[in-house]
């Protein structure tokens, strides 16, 4: 008897998520990393970028904005970078859901090469 | 003192080992419906793990076979065609994985099964033949 295990679109979608998503900054190489894309990680850029976005600035009105990559390293982000690490985050997961609802045939690749 | 295990008459498995006095054994009631008692020589240091490596046949107390199978390879490509072939199981046998992805627990004819996987991560076989097979699991990688 053959056992084939195959992931859902689901699963497989969820598995994407939990790898994480390498970010290669062209012009920042320093943090060119993989960034976890839990719920509590991708909303917290967000907010962060969402802010400095619309002229509030970053936390405490520093110039930079330190966040750990996946494997926990700090990186430091300034006010345009949080910005492109939040929407290769963003774009990647949206992705990500289409893929797992069907609505397109392949996943996204799990790497991504931003300025 | 007298030892005494009692079982499931219809399928051999061993529920519980008890002792009393000779006495008090003679003046127990039957079993309860669907249930058998046999005397052993001595009550066993671990119940549970005799429990688990017995089974009772004919009135007889016998001891579980350790499955033994053959494994092709305990790491595999996750290319959702390349295959690990498990043989030598117990024909029939119940079969159940899981892990990073999950199958079973199916029921399985011809003592042999292949697994492919079409994404990386750790599988856990278990293989079960009740009652006259121990259980037994193994760990496959795919890679």
């Amino acid at each position: 008897m053959r056992f084939d295990l195959k992931a859902s679109a689901v699963q497989r979608g969820q598995m994407l998520l939990e790898a994480g998503l390498a970010v290669t900054f062209t012009s920042a190489p320093e943090l060119s990393s993989t960034y976890a894309l839990d719920q509590r990680t991708v909303s917290q850029i967000q907010a962060v970028a969402s802010d400095a976005a619309n002229g509030l600035g970053l936390l405490f009105d520093a110039p930079v904005f330190a966040y750990p990559d996946k494997g926990g390293i700090n990186r430091t982000f300034n006010s345009d970078q949080i910005q492109t690490l939040y929407k290769a985050m963003r774009d990647f997961t949206a992705l990500v859901e289409y893929f797992a609802a069907g609505q397109i045939p392949s996943p996204p690749s799990p790497s991504v090469t931003v300025d | 003192m007298t030892v005494f295990v009692t079982y499931d008459t219809a399928s051999g498995r061993p529920i519980q080992v008890n002792s009393c006095s000779d006495d008090l054994f003679s003046e127990l009631p039957d079993p309860d419906a669907g249930q058998g008692r046999i005397v052993i020589d001595t009550h066993p240091d671990d119940a549970i793990a005799y429990l688990q490596a017995h089974y009772i046949v004919a009135d007889v107390l016998t001891t579980r076979a350790t499955i033994t199978p053959t494994i092709s390879a305990s790491s595999f490509t996750a290319d959702g065609t390349t295959t690990v072939t498990i043989g030598a199981l117990p024909d029939p046998c119940s079969v159940t994985i899981t892990g990073v992805l999950t199958a079973g627990p199916t029921d399985v004819t011809g003592g042999s099964i292949d697994i492919s996987s079409d994404v990386p991560g750790d599988l856990t076989v278990s293989v079960s033949a009740d009652p006259v097979w121990l259980s037994w699991s193994t760990i496959l990688h795919a890679v």
